[in-house]
Formats: C-alpha cells, structure tokens, sequence
C-alpha cells in the first residue's frame, strides 16, 4: 500500500493527521486546503454533508474514502455508496479500548444478562458542528451503544439547539432487540474545559462503568466486588486508521466495517427521523 | 409559643424513622404518638424511640390516633395505595399532614386530597426530601446566584438497589414499580431549579433486572417542560444489591454560562464554569424537610414541598406509564 493520504473538509484534523504520520509517514500525508478532485489516494474527508459531495467521484477515481460521519443525507445514498466498497466511516468506538472492555465483559458475561445502558458525551462548544448534533457526532455512539447491547427495536430522540445555532444536543431513550433499555445523551453545548463521556452498563449480575471525569479506569462492579480496568490505551483513532489502512491492502476486510456502517448508518437516519416526528422510531 | 405535637402514622416504609427522628429531635415539635396496625412494626418503632429516651402512645388503628385532640400534624408513611384514604381521615380530623412521596397512586386521588385538606383547612405537605439534601440547597444557591446562568437542560438519575420487597413490589399496594417509585424525587428537583411544569413524558420501562417481579424495575424517561426544557430521569431499581450506597440522585444541569452536577448520596457537587470544585456535606434531609413542614404550620404559610408538588409527580408517573403502554409521548394532566 503507498496510496498517498490526503486529509479535507475542514478544521480540527490535528489529530488524525498526526495519527497518518505515525502511520505511513510525512511524505505521504497532505492536508488539502479545499474539496477538490483527487485521485489514486486515500481520502479523509471531515466536516459536513457539504464536504462530501464529492466521494462519488474519488470513489471513481480509485481512491479509498474514509468519511466522517454519513456519507449522504440519506440512508438510501449513503448505502449505495458503501456499497461501491472502497469507503470507510470514522467509528473510533469500536477500536476504542475502553469499549473493547465493556464488550469483552458484557460478552463474557461478567455482569449477566445486559438490562441497561447509558452512554453520555459531553463535548466543550468549541467542538465543530458542521450539521445538526446527530449528523456531526451521531454516528459513532449510536455504533457503540448497538456494540454494547445488540440491535435497536425502537428508538426516540429529542433534539435541541441550546446553545449554538444549529441542533448542539440530544437526549434519546430506547430498547434493544433484547428488551434493554438504553439511554444516550450527546451535546457539543458544555463548557470550554468539558469534556466527559460516561459510559454504565447494568446486568442482571453486576455493573460496568466508566466515567471520564472521575478517573480512566473501567470499574466492574459485581457480587464478587469491585475491579479496576486500566482503561487507558492507544489512543481509538490511531487502532481505527490503522485498521482501515490494512483495507486498502486488503479490500476483502473492508466487508466486516461495511456491515458495521450500515448498522449504524441505519441507526442513524432512525434517530433523525425519530427527532423530526416526534415519535419512536 | 406552644409546640406542634406531632404524630407517626405507619411505618411500612422505612422513611418514616427518619421522619420519626426528626419530631423527637426538632425544638418545636413534641412527638406525642404513634399508629401502626402491625404489630410488629409497632414494636420496632418503639424500641426506635425509646433509644432517644422517649416513649409515646402507640395505636394498632390510626383511626383511634386521629381521635386524639392533642395531635396538630401526622406523618404518613403507609404503602403509597393507602395514602389518599389515611390523608382524608387525618385532614376530616382536623390533622396537618405531611404524606411520604409518592402522594398517591392516582391523580385524582391526589387532587382529591389537595381539596380535602383545603377544606378542612389543614397543610398538606409531601415528604419529597431531596430538595432538603444539603447538596440541593448548595446547588440551588448557585443556580439562583446565576452562576450557570438561564436552565438549558437537566439531567437526572434517582435509581435504588434491586433489593425492594413487600409492598414495594405488590402493584396494587404501591401502583407500580420503580417508574412510580422514583420519578418523584428527581422530577420535584428538575420542577424546582427549573420552575416549570412537566408537559409532556416519553417514557420506556420493562421488568429486567427482576423478572419475577409484576412491576418494571428499570425505565428512563424524556420530560418536556414548559417552554421547551428538557428533562431526563433514569428511575431504575438497578443498582447492584451491594451497592454502597441507599440509593442514588444525582441531577446536572446545563446553564448559558455553564454547568453544575449534584450527587446527593454522594454528597458531592461539581460546578464547572472557569473552575471546578468539590463541595460534601453530611446532615439529613428528612430533619430539615420535618423542620420547613412544622415550621410552615406554625407560621400559617405553605411548606416548600406542597400537596401540589407531590400532585404532579403522581400526574407525571401516570403520563409515563400510559407513554410505556402507547410507546408515544404522552401529555401531563395539569
């Protein structure tokens, strides 16, 4: 693989272009001041709907797309161009150590049978909001939540702008094909020095949480007593691209991420339309 | 001035010891009797007194209680199905009540005992105490100091151990599980910071963390209040049965120039805005709940938990429960 990477759509890249470095080095890493045609590259667009006209044509022109956030503004579009099969969507949860964490427990059974799960994002107003709360910063914990508790039967979302011009906060409540009943709450509305995310799985046995702001340990909580996860690892951006760069190698593995995209893709469009009926979707 | 003589009516729950302690200990109050038709429990809660070196009257019939002359106010702490027919008794009596939470297992029933008091009269108080907890008041002190600014949103969690028996868990003495359990605290706190009136519910609720159990142990609910704000409350009975804590309320809200986050059990607050800081208390807030309520009798003005309080936390349980079996938001009778 020596695609060269080019990184658009916007501010806030510094993290991922130093994650490029680290990975294939300087010389093939370019930030790209505009949208523009690219071709034989791997691409790395960020920001909203409006930075992304453009994959279906870098899909065309033989480059790997990794897309932040959906693709397109509907389920429909954004399907029909995963599965042209070269693009990828940023879901840093599910190489995320602390989510690995939660699942291997919840997979083993060290809480029993899951009942509850709350995921709570609190992220400072500086954060970027190219669309709504859900488009921005939607996809990857409505990923995590389904990574934690399995599919979604029903979902209800209230969406609202409390502090920016666009929709900065959500607050939904569901349950899982399982019966669980499920909590997320996602706002780019907190204070400057706020950045928190608070995650609590409940089962019959026992109980898993982690809450950023009290320490970086995950704490499993059962009749046996309390552990402590070191939580804190490679940083989940860094494992994400890491993997996704091994796609581009190898596009047979690119099938595994599309089926979790369309999951969380449809998840996703769910919650839009929940928040616009005013019903459960 | 003449104390307020004061007495217990049952203590099926367990709140009313707290509550019990408070009227031997607050200077204006005499504790003067007790009622409970079991028992048992009648025994227990005089051995309670005793250890304070006191001793009362106690009644198998409340009814025989209420005859007295020489009671002012009565603290009811009866499975919640017999708080509307105790609350006409005692308010017919002429007695002051201040009912444990939730108010009743009916709306109606509620209003039925607001009108009933009115007449008669007498103070309804609901024993909701969370707005007591030392925490709460900090917190309130700040969000009326404006250090957060206007209210943008709240978010709550009043959970318990799944370890409740008895009457908790019988649907037709207590009507309902956790949803109905402890909505309450949490919802009279987001009404008191925020100063509005729930509207609307969306509420999800299912019997998991128990599955034997014929009322839901686990729900979180959506609230719309007036105006717009948003409210979140997790109510579930989940908590771990080792837990180490009682319970768990916990409320963070967001505010135009920042947010502030109260753990009332763990007795914390953190207030972010340019700083943050760590605050702990240890005091009760039964004590200051029992002390506003005679304090408010014998002052002849409401106590800051009114009948009307308690009345909307039973409206919004009942919205929450019918949006569980529509699967829809549902309106709060107002």
């Amino acid at each position: 693989m020596d695609k060269r990477v080019i990184i658009c759509g916007g501010p806030d890249i510094e993290a991922r272009t130093r994650a490029y470095l680290q990975l294939v080095g300087r010389r093939r890493v370019s930030v790209a001041s505009r949208i523009g045609e690219f071709s034989e590259a791997i691409v790395d667009v960020r920001g909203g709907l409006a930075s992304k006209r453009l994959i279906p044509s870098w899909q065309r022109r033989e480059c790997t797309v990794i897309s932040n956030g959906p693709p397109a503004r509907t389920l429909a579009q954004s399907q029909e161009l995963l599965n042209r099969g070269n693009l990828l969507l940023t879901l840093p949860s599910l190489y995320d150590h602390r989510y690995q964490l939660l699942q291997k427990q919840v997979a083993e059974g060290a809480v029993g049978d899951v009942i509850t799960v709350r995921l709570i994002r609190l992220l400072p107003m500086q954060s970027p909001l190219w669309d709504s709360i859900v488009l921005t910063y939607g996809l990857d914990p409505l990923a995590a939540l389904q990574a934690l508790g399995g599919s979604v039967a029903r979902i209800m979302v209230r969406e609202q702008n409390l502090r920016r011009r666009r929709s900065d906060t959500l607050f939904a409540v569901g349950r899982f094909k399982s019966g669980a009943i499920f909590y997320l709450e996602l706002s780019a509305a907190y204070p400057d020095d706020c950045h928190s995310e608070r995650i609590e799985v409940v089962g019959t046995k026992g109980l898993l949480e982690y809450n950023s702001d009290l320490d970086r340990a995950l704490r499993l909580t059962t009749a046996e007593g309390s552990t402590l996860y070191n939580a804190l690892y490679e940083p989940s951006l860094l494992r994400m691209l890491r993997e996704y760069l091994r796609c581009v190698d190898d596009p047979s593995m690119v099938d595994e991420h599309r089926d979790r995209a369309q999951t969380a893709l449809e998840l996703l469009f769910r919650a839009i339309d929940s928040a616009q009926a005013h019903e459960p979707r | 001035m003449l104390p307020l003589r004061m007495a217990a009516i049952d203590y099926s729950s367990g709140h009313q010891y707290p509550y019990t302690q408070a009227m031997l200990q607050l200077p204006m109050v005499e504790f003067v009797a007790l009622a409970d038709a079991d028992p048992e429990r009648r025994n227990q809660a005089e051995a309670f007194i005793r250890r304070f070196g006191a001793g009362v009257a106690a009644y198998e019939d409340y009814r025989d209680l209420l005859a007295r002359d020489d009671v002012d106010a009565v603290v009811i702490c009866s499975p919640n199905a017999d708080h509307h027919r105790m609350t006409l008794d005692a308010a017919r009596a002429r007695k002051h009540v201040l009912c444990d939470k939730p108010l009743s297992i009916a709306t109606a029933q509620a209003d039925d005992m607001i009108r009933e008091c009115k007449e008669q009269g007498v103070l309804l108080g609901t024993a909701c105490p969370c707005r007591f907890a030392p925490v709460m008041w900090e917190m309130k002190r700040r969000v009326t100091a404006g250090q957060i600014g206007q209210i943008l949103s709240l978010s709550a969690t009043s959970r318990f151990r799944s370890t409740l028996t008895g009457w908790f868990i019988e649907p037709e003495r207590s009507g309902g599980g956790c949803v109905c359990d402890r909505i309450v605290h949490a919802l009279d706190l987001c009404r008191w910071f925020s100063g509005r009136e729930p509207v609307e519910v969306y509420a999800e609720a299912a019997t998991l963390a128990r599955p034997q159990l014929s009322v839901e142990d686990v729900a979180t609910l959506i609230i719309t209040f007036e105006g717009g704000l948003i409210g979140t409350i997790d109510p579930s009975w989940n908590r771990p049965p080792h837990w180490t804590r009682c319970g768990d309320v916990t409320l963070r809200i967001l505010g135009t120039q920042g947010v502030i986050e109260g753990d009332m059990t763990g007795q914390a607050i953190s207030c972010t805005t340019d700083t943050t800081r760590w605050l702990s208390y240890s005091e009760s807030m039964e004590y200051y709940l029992l002390k506003n309520f005679a304090e408010s009798i014998l002052a002849g003005r409401p106590p800051l938990v009114t009948g009307w309080d308690g009345r909307m936390g039973v409206a919004t349980t009942e919205a929450a429960y019918e949006s569980v079996r529509s699967h829809r938001p549902e309106p709060v009778d107002h």
